[in-house]
């Protein structure tokens, strides 16, 4: 086991590189998303789908991430998905209309080339969900998201949503994702040197292992969260109520441009999803 | 500017039994002073700031601020005139980027953009964080992270400011820099500053230090008055700066020193008139250097060229060790030092075999450990690490349990292990019968470092291998566990490896001790032969034991003064052999 998961997970770093993806504005960034998102589930085939993954390439071009750090993210994602997709394929049941010649049958297995097509393309979709928050997790800061987030959200204030109060929350998580991870390196390091041996074992004993670390870890981070109250109180936290908030947000032509893009391509998909089925 | 009068305070003041922390105090500060609170682990300074600062309220007694009470009431107000810095940044920060954190506090003040923006700006150039500013907080090291939780009270603009214990925890370098941002801002910006800590070495240039114990207030005045009286202050287990007891020394000899030193200034000062030539014999004497003997035999463990980086081949790769060689021989103590970010940590996580080396090999008993089909899990049991801070690292619930971890986890017969449980508790000071059921948390800080460094004898290495022992505990803690570290490495026959960042007492333990900075190695030798470098040493951010930083300033002046010097008997008769005899 690596004792450096900062390496291994890119999920949810922030890259800081200076690109234009960088510098659009949160909000029209997490739009986007949503939009993107929302069109790949209209998409039907490969056909449908190819603007999505024109966006996806078009953003990972523009982004400056290294590619190779890109592609490091999807081991787990991809080891996860080889374990579920042949099960797709095996239990694929064609929809109406749908012409199937398996290549083998057996009870309700199968296996044939549409039940290995719509697989492939579950994977796909799969990929571009993953890589579409990735991208927007490598180029926009915590703060910029959830200050985003407070004002995409502020309608729901008028059904009473504690907006301002959950998006602090939130920003108090992400802030201790960090520190949990270096507390947990050191704490599987402390105890790898006393001769524990965590990438050794069956699946029980790995968890029993886990078990010491994941202990002191909650209980540091109980006593943490605890002193952290007192520092928020110490710098005259009272909720959201009365707050006034250094960063402003502004839409830029820039922003425009690069939603009109995207809304372009990933209506497309949709549409041709839609109307075709391909 | 701040009023205590006859305050006590109760933890779990409502509920069944009550702690008393605080004891009718009453104090006063005034604007623009810089105060010092000096006291042990639960002498109620930390209490005491916290109620100045109303995060929490007395039980009887009164508090004002600027002339308002302090009560829940107020609490918001009194908030935003005084500043608390926590002992550990970590705990204060909440944002994710600097400037973020920065304007926390105005924000939550509810002031226009264009005030909290011009308050971010000059609280940023105050704490020099241009180039930081809007760096995540988390890619940090820990002496910027303190500079931007100050940075975050700051633009609060408060009154006075609370300093809790900021020193405990960092390297002695980055706690120097701390202290002159204090000064500095007490004198550009008139506000008022309580500096809380356990080193009296700190708060010589004070204007007032109020020590406290057992939840009272013991004495109050000028560093002067309270080191004068260093009988009282030893009886409640405090003790004066070095500088103060050389002084007392050379006065009992019969120089005319004044009463109380307070610097190394001020001691260079007072004896640089009273200097003759010095006698070439003694000289030649004092600067011969400890002949290390050869060792001819296979080293124990053999580093060649060793390299490695972190988060490799990743946009955040950042350099752990380069090019590191070095060697150590059976039954040997190193001390390994240098400044922080200097390699120490990262080259003992190699050693053990818990990173993996990018180039270069290291060899243990002739095998490179990184060779295929190296039991590394055999390695880490001939290797014991006790990391930083290891108390934090305990995870059993009771102290046997804990210390009979790698026994259990060897399977050794029941006996066997409770020998070396036993064993292993008494080479660390504690009782097997007394600690063997004791609960984990209910330890002192001092005591779970013990019980740390137990469990890793029972796990019965070959070498054992301390990182920075001593940091963060206070110095009752700090010199019971120094000693201790030093029985055992000289009782023991283990080779023993001490990382420090601090040519203290226990460095001058090792036979040899390597200089590390910036992932390389700078200079290896003796200590002795090291501190013939004491300006380098300096330089690269390592501290000298306080003996050899007096020497260090004597030296500036006194261009023949040795700096090899490493205790106070041996710094007084230098200086005494420096020094004219006075007349009868």
């Amino acid at each position: 086991m690596s004792l450096e998961f900062s390496r291994t997970v890119t999920f949810g770093q922030y890259i800081n590189v200076n690109s234009v993806v960088h510098r659009l504005d949160a909000r029209i960034k997490m739009l986007s998303v949503a939009c993107v998102m929302f069109c790949t589930f209209m998409t039907r085939g490969f056909v449908s789908i190819l603007p999505i993954l024109a966006i996806a390439v078009l953003i990972q071009v523009t982004s400056k991430i290294p590619v190779g750090y890109t592609l490091r993210g999807y081991r787990l994602l991809l080891r996860t998905m080889l374990f579920i997709i042949p099960f797709q394929i095996l239990f694929y049941r064609a929809p109406a209309g749908v012409q199937v010649d398996p290549y083998w049958q057996w009870w309700v297995l199968s296996i044939s080339p549409q039940g290995i097509s719509a697989g492939l393309y579950t994977l796909t979709r799969v990929i571009l969900l993953y890589h579409t928050i990735n991208m927007l997790m490598f180029t926009t800061t915590m703060i910029d998201l959830s200050d985003g987030a407070e004002i995409l959200f502020e309608p729901l204030k008028k059904l009473r949503v504690p907006v301002n109060e959950l998006v602090m929350t939130m920003t108090v998580a992400l802030k201790f994702v960090p520190l949990l991870i270096t507390e947990l390196e050191r704490l599987i390091r402390a105890q790898t040197a006393r001769g524990v041996r965590f990438d050794t074992g069956g699946v029980i004993e790995r968890t029993k292992k886990i078990v010491p670390v994941l202990i002191p870890l909650f209980v540091n981070a109980l006593n943490r969260a605890e002193v952290l109250i007192v520092a928020m109180n110490a710098r005259c936290y009272q909720g959201g109520e009365g707050r006034t908030k250094l960063r402003t947000m502004h839409i830029a032509s820039t922003d425009v441009f690069a939603l009109s893009i995207i809304l372009l391509f990933a209506v497309s998909a949709a549409y041709i999803g839609r109307t075709f089925g391909v | 500017m701040i009023t205590v009068s006859r305050v006590s305070f109760d933890y779990n003041a409502n509920g069944s039994n009550p702690i008393r922390a605080l004891t009718d105090v009453s104090l006063s500060i005034r604007a623009g002073e810089l105060v010092a609170l000096l006291g042990h682990n639960g002498s109620g300074k930390s209490t005491l700031a916290k109620l100045m600062a109303a995060v929490m309220f007395p039980t009887q007694g009164e508090l004002s601020v600027g002339g308002t009470h302090v009560t829940e009431k107020t609490a918001f107000d009194i908030r935003r005139k005084v500043g608390l810095v926590f002992q550990r940044p970590d705990d204060q920060l909440i944002a994710n980027r600097v400037i973020d954190d920065i304007a926390f506090g105005p924000e939550n003040l509810g002031l226009p953009r264009e005030v909290i923006q011009q308050r971010v700006d000059s609280a940023i150039a105050t704490m020099e964080l241009e180039s930081i500013r809007t760096a995540q907080i988390s890619s940090l090291s820990g002496g910027e992270r303190q500079r931007v939780a100050i940075a975050g009270v700051l633009a609060m603009e408060p009154s006075c400011f609370i300093l809790d214990e900021p020193t405990t925890m960092i390297a002695p370098v980055l706690a120097r820099s701390l202290l002159r941002t204090a000064h500095a801002l007490r004198d550009r910006l008139g506000v008022s500053i309580i500096h809380i800590t356990h080193f009296m070495h700190e708060v010589t240039d004070f204007d007032r230090i109020v020590v406290m114990d057992g939840g009272s207030v013991l004495m109050d005045g000028t560093p002067k008055e309270i080191f004068a009286r260093s009988e009282e202050l030893a009886a409640v287990g405090l003790d004066v700066p070095l500088v103060t007891k050389v002084g007392r020394v050379l006065r009992s000899r019969g120089l005319p020193i004044a009463e109380p030193i307070l610097t190394a200034e001020e001691l260079r000062t007072a004896i640089v008139p009273l200097c003759s030539t010095v006698p070439s014999m003694q000289t030649a004497v004092l600067q011969s250097p400890d002949v290390p003997t050869v060792r001819t035999d296979p080293p124990f463990i053999d580093v060649q060229n060793a390299s490695f980086s972190y988060m490799k081949d990743t946009p955040l790769e950042t350099i752990g060790i380069r090019n590191v060689s070095c060697s150590i021989h059976r039954g040997q103590i190193v001390a390994v030092l240098g400044g922080t970010q200097a390699g120490k940590s990262t080259l003992i996580e190699c050693l053990n075999g818990l990173r993996t080396l990018h180039s270069g090999r290291i060899f243990v008993d002739g095998t490179d450990i990184h060779s295929k089909g190296y039991d590394i899990g055999a390695l880490r049991d001939r290797i014991g690490v006790v990391f930083q801070q290891p108390e934090t690292q305990l995870f059993e619930e009771t102290v046997g349990k804990d210390v009979s971890f790698s026994p259990r986890r060897k399977k050794l017969p029941a006996e066997t292990s409770k020998a070396l449980v036993e064993r292993s508790l008494h080479a660390v000071g504690l009782d097997y019968q007394t600690f063997r059921l004791r609960y984990v948390y209910a330890l002192s800080g001092g005591q779970k470092r013990r019980v740390a460094i137990a469990g890793i004898l029972a796990g019965e290495p070959e070498m054992l291998i301390l990182d920075e022992p001593v940091a963060g505990l206070d110095p009752r803690g700090r010199s019971e566990l120094a000693l201790l570290v030093k029985r055992l490495a000289q009782e023991s026959h283990l080779t023993v490896l001490i990382v420090g960042n601090t040519i203290d007492e226990l460095a001058e333990l090792a036979d040899y001790a390597i200089v590390m900075h910036e992932g390389g190695v700078l200079l290896e030798g003796t200590i002795s032969e090291l501190l013939n470098q004491a300006e380098l040493l300096h330089d690269v951010g390592l501290e000298l034991s306080e003996a050899a930083e007096i020497a260090r300033v004597l030296k500036q002046q006194i261009p023949s003064f040795p700096t090899t010097i490493l205790h106070l008997e041996e710094l007084c008769d230098t200086i005494g052999r420096f020094c004219t005899q006075p007349k009868e």
